[in-house]
């Protein structure tokens, strides 16, 4: 109906506005608005990222101290001096994870289970002995090389010197001497 | 010589030398085309020159492949063109009848055609109408309605060959002149 008979106002209308439909120019320093735009939005970016990165760091410095924190105890145990006892000797443990394990048929067992079981294996000796300090290395080798007469010799002479006998001079007893009673001194007593 | 638009310029982008250099004359030359794209689709002074900017970022964030883009213009306006369609919000209800009378009232009064096309009604109404089109005909009617770009350039921004724009601006404006000569006849009807 209209494609027959097109009405040429409308068409005037339709381009007129098409015209007007483009829009205003922009205004002016638009340029200079878009560069500041973006350097203020660049440099709030790299700030972001800054921020991530102290972030990040701070956590795995946490994880760091965490890790230091719940480290087994024998690494924080102090040197033991050489008068402590001597340590048990136990046999090994039975591998009680292996025993346990249902996956025994051949198969490797699974990451977690291998890595509990490394974790859990007992050491030979209870407390785990140390390596020996210099001096008590100094005094192995020693031991090693002096004889028994030479650790004998080594003790105090004055032990073994001979005891004299004792003299003991004879008691004397001097006689007693007995007065006879006088007479008068018996009358005053009366 | 060097102007002070250019000394102001230079100092509002803190990247390398070369890259400020080269955003800087991208910028100046390419500023006007990815606003007026960016005003076609969103009819806002604000809204465009946000998406300028944004475009213009999303250029400098690209520099390690600025040697790999050929057309840079068609590029931008690529861009330019998905940012705006991003924020593009549904148009603010405009009631059809209302405009439509205004203008059939301003041609029975005589008024000439650019002072109808120039109308807020007239202008309401034409992007309503814009807006019903379908999305392959619009797209093609916007980008040209920026006279910014020619056929070849609707062509790679919208991945279409030339032929097809030209096909769809056609359609386009077929359309839009059978919808806007229904509203004014059933208007002048009355």
């Amino acid at each position: 109906m209209h494609d027959d008979e097109p009405d040429p106002f409308v068409n005037e209308l339709i381009e007129a506005s098409l015209k007007q439909y483009r829009g205003e120019e922009p205004r002016s320093g638009l340029e200079m608005r878009i560069l500041a735009g973006i350097r203020t939005r660049e440099r709030a970016a790299r700030r972001r990222g800054l921020g991530w990165a102290v972030a990040v760091c701070a956590g795995i410095l946490a994880v760091i101290a965490l890790t230091l924190h719940f480290a087994p105890t024998r690494l924080r145990q102090p040197t033991p001096s050489a008068s402590l006892p001597q340590p048990v000797t136990t046999p090994p443990a039975p591998q009680m994870v292996s025993q346990q394990a249902p996956w025994l048929g051949g198969r490797r067992p699974p990451a977690q289970f291998r890595r509990v079981a490394t974790r859990r294996s007992r050491p030979e000796q209870f407390p785990t002995p140390l390596p020996l300090t210099e001096q008590e290395k100094l005094l192995l080798a020693y031991l090693d090389k002096a004889t028994k007469p030479d650790l004998v010799a080594g003790t105090d002479e004055t032990d073994e010197a001979p005891i004299s006998d004792l003299e003991i001079p004879r008691i004397k007893i001097a006689a007693l001497e007995i007065k006879p009673l006088d007479d008068s001194q018996s009358e005053q007593e009366k | 010589m060097i102007d002070a638009g250019q000394v102001i310029l230079s100092e509002s982008v803190s990247t390398t030398d070369t890259t400020g250099d080269e955003l800087e004359a991208t910028v100046r030359e390419q500023a006007r085309l990815v606003y007026k794209i960016a005003y076609s689709v969103l009819r806002n002074h604000h809204d465009a020159e946000d998406v300028a900017q944004e475009t213009f970022l999303r250029f400098l964030r690209q520099r390690k492949r600025w040697a790999e883009i050929r057309d840079r213009r068609a590029w931008l306006a690529a861009v330019a063109w998905r940012v705006a369609l991003d924020r593009k919000r549904m148009p603010a209800e405009v009631a059809l009848e209302e405009a439509a009378e205004v203008v059939s009232k301003l041609r029975a009064d005589g008024a000439p055609v650019d002072e109808i096309a120039a109308s807020r009604q007239m202008m309401s109404l034409l992007e309503r109408l814009v807006s019903s089109l379908p999305r392959d005909l619009r797209a093609a009617l916007i980008l040209s309605a920026t006279e910014e770009l020619t056929s070849a350039e609707i062509s790679q921004v919208l991945g279409i060959p030339e032929g097809s724009v030209r096909t769809r601006l056609l359609r386009a404006r077929e359309i839009l002149r059978e919808k806007l000569a229904a509203l004014l006849e059933h208007k002048h009807a009355r």
